[in-house]
């Protein structure tokens, strides 16, 4: 026999490895209850309320010593990813919560690897708490004891998302910090609405406290941002990253401007209407980057470009709230929106005004015959892991990119 | 590709079909990469759940098998900067990564044996060898997965080929 042939018979002895019939069964559904909470939002939102696990006889017995925390990872781990999976849905209250908190994220900061991927898991992981405290505040069930721990847990993540996002910056990479934070912002900004209306309509008030913590986080993210930006020196990378932000605030409007239209049938026309105005806001930011762009304003460009993917990752949020939790909320208009589009083209620093864009365009003026402080990386993939900014991954090549996580 | 604008029970089935195809494939480079059967199956598990975020979302997948295979070798590449980072011998002291790297006996008496024939060779000899011999891919698809040229795979190929030979005395 050839030898080719004889080494090829001996290799194929490799296939008889397969999963095992139960972890194949278990492992199928698994992703089918995955598949079902992450469901196609915009369409069939099926990560509805209807899905989101309701409360059951045990989650009284749930609230909950702390010696039952290590008692349900143990469980966890013996029973298997079975229970981690269908815990995705879980929110505080709920049995599988703590899987979720203490066995699933940790997993999947297992996975995050680099500054830049933990930024962006505990970026997610702040969308993910907004997200269970508006389930709670649909149900009328965001107490007070509610509200201080979901304040505590979104300031825990938010934290560290600047944490990291410091150590990407200290290595030059003003980009993806920057797509971070913008993307967040929005994220923060929208949650704040949609929770204010329900905290009027359902939650009696309760939650309050948690929405101005909220929003005061989002304060915090934009002024993150507006000193990382005012660091940058060198106007040679900030052309190359004013340029970089503007194609992805594109891509971020394209796939927005698409969920709106899917979204359309599904909204009511006044909400809708809403959505498509917040949407309208970050095309003209992006219109306001692209006149700095030709203008060479670059500075002004790039402020324009996040503030055009952070209003437009806010209405992106604002759709999938609605649609998931079925209330029609006013989007929050208290941003600082118009701040910065007062970014004129003519790149002139501004004085005496406590806005981001006052500190990054005299940045941009200071910085036009400096030589290179900074190694900004303009090329690398910044895209962030939400549904809004994953928008750019069109390509194979790009999505490759951005799967090395 | 055929996931555009599919409604979700659309989407669930080409999901589930995906898995049941090339479910044993993506388990089987999992544990050439990282030799414990609990640990591959979980991250097989955690491929397909990404790659169930881009169906979703309606994102271009030109070739499925290949997407997976590459979630795949950059979640691997992911672990061996953790493993890296972390001392390993830490983590199994507290039972992360079990020690155990034996799967289910019935199913891999053969696999084994090929193993432990193989086992002193690079990983890189040993995934170009599966993907070729087993999965039957193309060193340009191989390529693509690993982020390497073409030539470079059907070197390093013919390269393993040779050194299993001598190992098997043909």
């Amino acid at each position: 026999m050839n030898k080719d042939v004889k080494t090829k018979e001996y290799l194929k002895k490799m296939g008889s490895l397969k999963l095992s019939e139960s972890s194949r069964s278990r492992i199928k559904n698994n992703l089918l209850a995955y598949a079902r909470f992450h469901g196609v939002r915009a369409r069939g939102d099926s990560r509805s309320m209807k899905q989101v696990p309701q409360r059951t006889s045990l989650l009284n017995a749930f609230k909950q010593p702390k010696s039952m925390t290590a008692a349900i990872i143990a469980v966890t781990l013996v029973v298997g990813g079975g229970t981690s999976y269908a815990a995705e849905g879980a929110v505080p209250g709920d049995f599988l919560y703590t899987v979720k908190t203490e066995v699933n994220e940790n997993v999947k900061s297992a996975f995050a690897i680099g500054n830049e991927a933990e930024a962006k898991l505990q970026a997610r992981l702040v969308e993910e708490r907004l997200e269970e405290a508006e389930a709670l505040a649909a149900r009328g069930e965001l107490t007070a004891g509610a509200s201080a721990d979901m304040s505590s847990r979104i300031k825990a993540h938010h934290n560290e998302a600047e944490e990291h996002n410091a150590q990407v910056e200290a290595k030059g990479d003003f980009e993806s910090s920057a797509a971070v934070r913008s993307s967040l912002e929005g994220v923060l900004r929208a949650h704040a609405g949609v929770l204010t209306d329900l905290n009027a309509r359902v939650s009696g008030n309760n939650g309050s406290s948690l929405i101005n913590d909220i929003r005061t986080y989002a304060d915090a993210t934009a002024r993150a941002q507006t000193q990382a930006t005012a660091t940058i020196k060198t106007s040679a990378d900030m052309q190359a990253m004013a340029e970089a932000t503007v194609e992805r605030a594109e891509t971020v409007i394209t796939q927005v401007e698409s969920k709106l239209t899917r979204a359309k049938a599904r909204l009511s026309a006044e909400a809708h209407a809403r959505a498509e105005a917040k949407f309208n806001e970050a095309v003209s930011a992006l219109a306001e980057a692209n006149a700095s762009l030709r203008t060479e304003a670059y500075r002004v460009a790039y402020s324009a470009a996040h503030t055009a993917i952070r209003i437009a990752s806010e209405a992106g949020t604002v759709i999938d709230s609605l649609l998931r939790i079925q209330v029609d909320v006013p989007l929050d208009t208290d941003t600082i929106l118009d701040v910065d589009m007062d970014t004129s083209a003519d790149n002139e620093a501004q004085t005496g005004s406590d806005t981001r864009t006052e500190s990054t365009e005299s940045a941009d003026e200071n910085s036009d015959n400096s030589s290179t402080d900074v190694e900004g990386d303009a090329t690398s993939d910044t895209s962030v892991d939400t549904d809004v900014i994953d928008a750019e991954t069109e390509t194979d090549a790009s999505l490759r990119s951005e799967l090395n996580l | 590709m055929h996931s555009r604008y599919m409604d979700q029970d659309s989407k669930e089935k080409v999901f589930i079909q995906s898995f049941s195809e090339y479910g044993d494939a993506i388990f089987r480079f999992c544990m050439v990469k990282v030799s414990n059967s609990e640990l591959a199956e979980d991250m097989t598990q955690e491929v397909f759940t990404r790659y169930w975020q881009y169906l979703r979302d309606d994102k271009t997948m030109t070739n499925t098998r290949s997407f997976l295979y590459t979630i795949a070798n950059n979640m691997a590449k992911d672990w061996y900067k953790k493993k890296k980072a972390d001392s390993l011998d830490e983590k199994m002291e507290s039972g992360v990564v079990p020690k155990d790297i034996s799967a289910d006996p019935e199913t891999t008496a053969e696999y084994q044996e090929v193993l432990g024939l193989i086992e002193d060779m690079e990983e890189k000899d040993k995934e170009v060898l599966l993907l070729t011999y087993v999965e039957e891919l193309a060193p340009k698809d191989i390529a693509e997965i690993l982020g390497e040229t073409a030539n470079t795979i059907s070197v390093r190929l013919n390269r393993a080929t040779k050194r299993l030979q001598q190992k098997l005395g043909v």
